[in-house]
């Protein structure tokens, strides 16, 4: 698999030093499991969770491969009413996200991996007919993290709390 | 009627994406390439002029840039001057004029080590009377040594609080030039 891989070198530029990384050519071996599970709690309650493990190793350096996602968990209530044709139909949820750090990491790196993190979303659901309007909390307890997969994580924290309201309208 | 549109549209969309791929895009107003920083400091009365200078003849990548600069004296005033070429054409281009007209959108900042003395005013103003700095004074303290970091921000908010007094904090923009130079107060 071809990858990007961090140097550990600068390149010293007029408009400053940037760490470079090189796409490099190397035999790999992934393996992971990704669970899903969703009930009904009652008629109005759904719960979802998600489990997603991925182990990869660097065969010809026989080293941890760089930049692989760490061990996940997503959990996700989900409240909702029962319409019926002509009722709107309502819903609120909120979601769980646990991110590990990872420590199947090779040491060449401009930074060790980020410590792991909970973010709490929340979600809300109006719709009816052909018009559809949802609201959010991304990051909700607005927590400062930052994600192993994300470049921009040698600078600076991911986004903070994101309040978003969108309106669909189907035609 | 809606549904009728959405065949034709799809095609519209699809028409726009092949014909996009097959030509070449239009030239965008690309970001000046600046190879070379050149600050020359004059001392006022006496003495001769000090160079330090960021050079990277072949731009970005390549060959690595050769940082030079010089002994200053304590507590001196200096006038000093920024130049930037563009080195990868031949004949170089001076991108220090286009600095100037377009001196509403460029300001430089100036900022050292913890331990030196160092204070700078700015000599050259815009068009709407805001600095830009290619034209500064700056005073040297005691004997110190540490390192100056000289950064050009292009788009950046002036009339942000501090910007006009040199505190690049609040300025926003885009980082055209961010060089770091060896600094000795003799």
């Amino acid at each position: 698999m071809i990858y990007l891989r961090p140097t550990g070198d600068y390149d010293l530029t007029i408009r400053g030093a940037f760490p470079v990384f090189y796409y490099q050519q190397t035999n790999a071996l992934l393996t992971g499991v990704d669970l899903d599970l969703s009930f009904a709690v009652t008629s109005w309650l759904d719960y979802q969770g998600q489990a997603a493990l991925l182990w990869a190793d660097d065969l010809q350096h026989a080293s941890p491969l760089f930049g692989m996602p760490p061990l996940q968990f997503r959990h996700s209530l989900l409240l909702h009413n029962q319409p019926n044709e002509t009722q709107a139909s309502l819903s609120a949820g909120i979601q769980i996200r646990q991110v590990l750090r990872q420590d199947h990491s090779p040491v060449d790196d401009f930074a060790p991996p980020p410590a792991g993190y909970a973010i709490v979303g929340l979600t809300a659901e109006w719709s009816r007919g052909k018009t559809r309007i949802t609201a959010g909390v991304d990051n909700l307890l607005n927590r400062p993290y930052r994600e192993y997969l994300d470049r921009l994580r040698y600078f600076a924290d991911a986004p903070g709390r994101n309040i978003y309201l969108k309106t669909f309208v189907h035609f | 009627m809606f549904k009728q549109l959405i065949l034709p549209a799809f095609l519209v969309t699809f028409a726009v994406l092949i014909s996009g791929c097959g030509k070449d895009p239009d030239p965008v107003n690309e970001e000046e390439v600046i190879t070379t920083l050149t600050m020359t400091w004059t001392p006022q009365g006496s003495g001769l002029p000090v160079v330090f200078q960021f050079r990277d003849p072949d731009g970005e990548g390549g060959n690595a840039p050769i940082v030079v600069s010089g002994p200053l004296a304590a507590n001196t005033t200096y006038t000093v001057s920024l130049e930037l070429l563009n080195e990868t054409k031949t004949p170089a281009t001076d991108i220090t004029q286009e600095v100037r007209d377009e001196g509403t959108e460029h300001q430089f900042f100036f900022a050292t080590t913890t331990g030196i003395t160092l204070s700078f005013s700015y000599d050259d103003t815009d068009a709407n009377g805001a600095p830009i700095g290619l034209e500064t004074t700056i005073t040297t303290g005691d004997v110190a040594s540490g390192k100056l970091q000289v950064t050009l921000r292009h788009d950046l908010d002036k009339g942000a609080a501090g910007v006009a007094q040199g505190d690049i904090t609040n300025a926003g923009g885009e980082t055209d030039v961010q060089v770091e130079f060896d600094l000795i107060i003799q």
